[in-house]
């Protein structure tokens, strides 16, 4: 049985909520504008508030809501009682999106009563202390608060747990000058690590007041030689205090010491860095620099999760949401037959037209035998298709530390990998280089372009840039040196007697055939290969994804062409754009347009016509003009005849994280709580599902994370979006045998978009 | 015809795109980065030799020779330290007290001709004299931010003149081949920078770069900027990054701070560069196509007020 990590409030679709309108009052009044006077309501009432119409809030308050007032440099806002009160009925599909908003903040409410600390957002609560501290890593829970109407069954609150690392170690010590060299240079040095700075990271802080407040902010500078008495003065919302001391003392009644070091750092909404004491500052880090004994901490199996969240709702009480209100169910939601999502597997078809059956009756073993079997079929068949024109060559270059065994031992084993799945050839040809100068200039020595696998350091976004930029005709596979080296150093040589010179492996390192593997199969991608296909039509011919990246500079489009039945039956395509305006995660519409055309102009030449049907995944959330963009791109791809004229377009919201932490699980008949079989999912409602690509066939740590998709346009039937994205989950091409989280056509995205995003020279002050 | 003289004075537009790359300045990118439809307007749309299907084309180069305070203040300082320097091994100097007066008749002369167009709508007939933007806005604190930056402007000059710290940069000026407010440009095989150094000179094997600030110190260092000095720098001297000295000298508090550059960051900074000017370049096309929809406005009040053409923007922020 299928069960959720959401509890529905009491009274389900018969709850009812009373609010009072509130009226804001203030110039180019905006949805953000609108948040804010919320939050003022929370924080300084306890009042719980949603944005109603243009200008209006809910609030939930049996008395007049107390008049407010927001000024700023810029701005000010007025908020005002309107008398009117209104009454939500959840019956009322209008009223059902802002009740469960309500109950969300409720809840929000109670919770910040509960001993719990945030940072910049009100829906993620820290526990007060670290349940697991190793080296200078401290681990805290978090909880993740969400909430989501469920047609026909109420508003459900949504409660995920997680985990977030932090420094015991201050910016202070991090960077204090009364130790020996030796220490200072160590700490610095685990500091850059930390805070990825190399890797062109700010690095994210937590900024921890004694009289609780906590926030967070991004390293800009240790202010050496300057301490907190002797900063010069300092200007906060109009007011001037003498030293950064004076600053502590009179705006937060806080003791500070006159020689407490200083660091600057910027805060969200304060356009300079500013300065602030460096013992109140603790690093944030990242799952990839946690120390190996942490590393496993943030998975968390289902039936651990459960009892995590279960102990959360103990302590928030019997009422929650307030003493006034009903509490929430006391289980978790469990959705009915008609609810579930069990989206099939498609069946997968390989080189030589070989088929992978899909699971036929959905157990476990036979959901385990359809991923695990996928390598040994693409070793014995091959590719489903292999471009005429792939390079007979692979280059490898390789850093001259690692020598010409390791360079020769590395081209042989990718090209032996990729000549067994292409059926082709392929010669390897590596070489030694010092700089990158060299490689490059041995590469473009070349007649032609081809592919290559270059070793390099990924600290420097500027070589990275480079090598792409100069080496741009290229097909090129990046490993990074410090990779590299864990297995090189386990590789041992010897000299073969048999043979004057030739040198044989003694000891191979351990993981080396799926190291190898991994990168063979990325080249196989680079190449244009493809391993397999899907032997069947799913429900659209055509998918496009469309992606932003996490620093909205550039965007990504992929277009997956499915037509098994044709002469052409599988064609893919990833292009990337540059978003001209990084401050807006929104595509401008008339860029969007353009290289939607572009791509669809691209797959018309490669021969590509009347597709009948096409799926548009918005990654996140589809704003500003972007549908408008969609839809007159569609109408010159109809014009272009890519697409049908008939063509059905439905356009979704894809989020690669269920945004309000949803999670699925199993229930066995025996109470035990185990992974969900990959492909379940709930209808939310006609708008919205949520469902797993990975599960229990192929994972082993953690809870499945779910993906959701909302429709955009309308009649979109998303039991078959649902189905097509599940089916392209299935081209997993860089991990055949493990069940992959996201359609083909979004990882290729993601993927291109972290590539370029590394490149990025962002730390230039 | 007077707006035109007046973008040649103070305003340089660089318009040429030369072998397909856009040309790069610290300022270009600065404004790309700040409002793309503000970008648009200065380089594209307020152009006489771009877009010229824009509608908006002769609104858009009036509004394009208005100039924020801040600004005008920091381009007379420019002018009246490039004016004293150069004369400086002639018959004509300069003195602290002439190059005052003249620099504040120049700004008084702004705010008249801008008062004077509040009142009778007539544009200023003196070339020279430019419309102060917080005044066309009708900002309430127009006036009084006015006052300061006269009197910053006054008191920068003052230590220019008067402070013995800042004697040696004089003399760097008149040595051979002293660069003085001199235009730069740099070219790549990826990108062409344009730009204008302050003061540089030779001494002693280092090479000196000089920036003058008008506001006192206490802000952000920023290694492109360095790494946009250095460049010409490199070309027209040819020496390492490492032999450079940048000096930025805050005149309002007589601050000098020192910097260098290592060989690394100008690797760093060029790419930066090539980034830039890959991006300029994915909207060339609109802009030279007028499609204004192509470059998205800021929405940001504190960019929004210093913008020149915030009356033509649907979308702009109001400020007060």
């Amino acid at each position: 049985m299928l069960e959720t990590n959401i509890r529905i409030v009491q009274f389900g679709a018969d709850l009812r909520l009373d609010t009072r309108v509130a009226e804001v009052v203030t110039q180019d009044i905006s949805a953000d504008l609108l948040e804010r006077a919320c939050k003022v309501l929370l924080r300084r009432h306890g009042l719980p508030a949603v944005r109603f119409g243009s200008n209006r809030l809910l609030v939930h308050s049996r008395s007049v809501v107390p008049a407010e007032t927001l000024e700023e440099e810029n701005l000010r806002l007025e908020l005002r009682d309107t008398v009117e009160v209104r009454r939500l009925c959840f019956g009322n599909r209008d009223d059902q999106n802002a009740m469960a908003q309500l109950l969300e903040r409720c809840l929000i409410r109670q919770v910040s009563q509960a001993g719990l600390w945030r940072l910049d957002s009100y829906r993620i609560w820290y526990e007060k202390n670290p349940f697991k501290i190793v080296q200078d890593i401290a681990a805290y829970r978090r909880y993740e608060i969400g909430s989501i109407p469920i047609d026909g069954v109420g508003v459900g609150i949504v409660i995920d747990v997680s985990t977030a690392f932090f420094t015991t170690l201050t910016v202070a010590d991090f960077f204090r000058n009364d130790v020996s060299r030796e220490e200072r240079n160590r700490l610095r040095r685990r500091f850059e690590q930390l805070t990825a700075r190399q890797q062109e990271q700010k690095g994210t802080l937590l900024y921890e007041l004694e009289t609780g407040r906590r926030d967070k902010c991004y390293f800009d500078s240790f202010w050496d030689g300057v301490t907190a008495a002797t900063t010069p003065s300092v200007r906060l919302n109009g007011v001037n205090y003498s030293s950064l001391q004076d600053y502590y003392s009179r705006k937060h009644g806080i003791s500070v010491d006159a020689d407490e070091p200083v660091a600057k750092v910027s805060f969200f909404g304060i356009d300079r860095p500013v300065p602030v004491s460096a013992r109140r500052l603790r690093l944030r880090v990242m799952n990839d620099f946690v120390p190996a004994r942490l590393k496993n901490v943030d998975k968390i199996e289902p039936a651990c999760r459960h009892d995590m969240i279960e102990a959360f709702w103990a302590r928030v009480g019997q009422k929650p949401f307030g003493n006034s209100l009903p509490g929430a169910q006391a289980s978790f939601w469990r959705p009915p037959r008609e609810r579930i999502l069990d989206l099939d597997p498609p069946e997968l078809v390989f080189g030589a037209g070989e088929k992978l059956s899909a699971p036929m009756t959905g157990t476990l073993s036979e959901y385990r035998k359809y991923y695990r079997d996928r390598m040994p079929l693409l070793d014995r068949v091959g590719c489903f298709h292999v471009p005429p024109t792939i390079p007979r060559v692979l280059h490898v270059a390789v850093p001259d530390q690692f020598g010409k065994n390791i360079a020769e031992q590395l081209g042989e084993a990718v090209s032996k990998c990729l000549a067994r799945w292409t059926r082709v050839d392929i010669t390897p040809e590596w070489f030694l280089y010092q700089t990158t100068d060299e490689a490059i200039h041995r590469l473009r020595s070349e007649n032609r372009p081809g592919v290559a696998l270059i070793i390099f350091s990924d600290d420097d976004p500027a070589t990275y840039f480079r090598l792409s930029r100069e080496l741009k005709e290229w097909r090129i596979k990046r490993i990074t040196q410090a990779t590299l080296q864990e297995y090189a150093e386990q590789f041992a040589f010897a000299t073969d007697a048999t043979s004057s010179g030739s040198v044989k492996v003694v000891r191979e390192p351990h993981g080396w055939n799926s190291f190898i593997e991994k990168n063979a199969l990325d080249v196989l991608q680079q190449v244009d290969c493809v391993p397999f296909a899907l032997a069947e039509q799913g429900p659209y011919e055509a998918h496009l994804a469309i992606d932003v990246g996490q620093d909205h500079r550039h965007f990504s489009l992929s277009l997956l062409i499915c037509r098994p039945d044709s002469e052409r039956p599988f064609w893919f395509r990833s292009k990337l754009a540059i978003k001209a305006d990084p401050k807006k995660e929104t595509i401008n519409h008339i860029h969007l347009k353009d290289e939607i055309v572009k791509l669809g102009n691209v797959a018309r030449a490669a021969g590509f016509e009347n597709i009948g049907s096409f799926l548009v995944l918005r990654d996140g959330r589809e704003c500003g003009r972007e549908l408008e963009a969609i839809n007159s791109g569609c109408d010159e791809l109809r014009s272009i005849e890519f697409l049908a004229n008939t063509a059905r377009v439905d356009v979704v919201d894809f989020h690669k994280r269920s945004i309000k932490g949803i999670r699925l699980w199993d229930v066995a008949p025996n109470g035990k709580r185990r992974h969900a079989l990959e492909g379940k999912g709930i209808i939310v409602n006609d708008r919205v599902v949520v469902f797993v690509n990975t599960g229990a066939a192929t994972l082993h740590q953690g809870t499945a994370e779910p993906v959701m998709i909302e429709a955009v346009t309308s009649a979109v039937n998303l039991n078959a979006v649902a189905k097509a994205a599940h089916a392209s989950s299935q081209l997993n091409y860089s991990s055949p045998a493990a069940a992959q989280r996201l359609p083909l056509e979004l990882k290729r995205s993601d993927e291109e978009l972290k590539n370029r995003a590394a490149q990025e020279i962002r730390r230039m002050r | 015809m007077v707006v035109a003289q007046r973008q040649l004075l103070f305003n340089q537009v660089y318009l040429d795109t030369e072998g397909g790359s856009v040309p790069w300045s610290y300022s270009r990118r600065n404004k790309f980065e700040q409002c793309l439809l503000w970008y648009y307007y200065s380089y594209y749309g307020a152009s006489a030799r771009t877009a010229l299907a824009e509608p908006r084309k002769e609104e858009l180069r009036f509004l394009s020779t208005l100039q924020g305070i801040d600004l005008r203040v920091g381009k007379i300082l420019h002018f009246m330290i490039e004016q004293y320097l150069k004369r400086l091994k002639t018959d004509n100097q300069l003195s602290a007290d002439d190059a005052v007066r003249w620099a504040s008749n120049i700004f008084q002369k702004d705010l008249n001709v801008t008062l004077g167009w509040q009142r009778t709508g007539n544009l200023p007939e003196d070339p020279y004299s430019s419309l102060l933007l917080e005044f066309y806005y009708r900002q309430p604190d127009a006036g009084a931010r006015w006052g300061q930056a006269n009197a910053r402007l006054r008191k920068a000059l003052t230590n220019f003149f008067q402070d013995s710290a800042l004697k040696p940069f004089q003399e760097g000026a008149s040595t051979v081949g002293a660069m003085i407010e001199r235009p730069v440009t740099v070219r790549d095989s990826d990108f062409v920078m344009h730009g204008k150094i302050d003061l540089a000179y030779a001494e002693n094997g280092r090479i000196k770069v000089v920036d003058w600030k008008i506001r006192s110190s206490g802000g952000n260092d920023d290694k492109l900027q360095l790494v946009a000095y250095s460049l010409p720098i490199i070309d027209e001297f040819k020496c390492s990054p490492e032999a450079i000295d940048v000096f930025k000298v805050h005149l309002y508090d007589g601050t000098v701070s020192q910097h260098s550059i290592s060989e690394q960051e100008v690797r760093r900074g060029r790419m930066r560069i090539v980034q830039d000017s890959v991006r300029m370049k994915a909207l060339d096309s609109y802009g030279r196509e007028a499609v204004s929809d192509a470059f998205t406005p800021c929405e940001q009040p504190r960019i929004c007020r210093m913008c020149p053409f915030q009356s033509l923007c649907a979308r702009r922020v109001k400020y007060a």
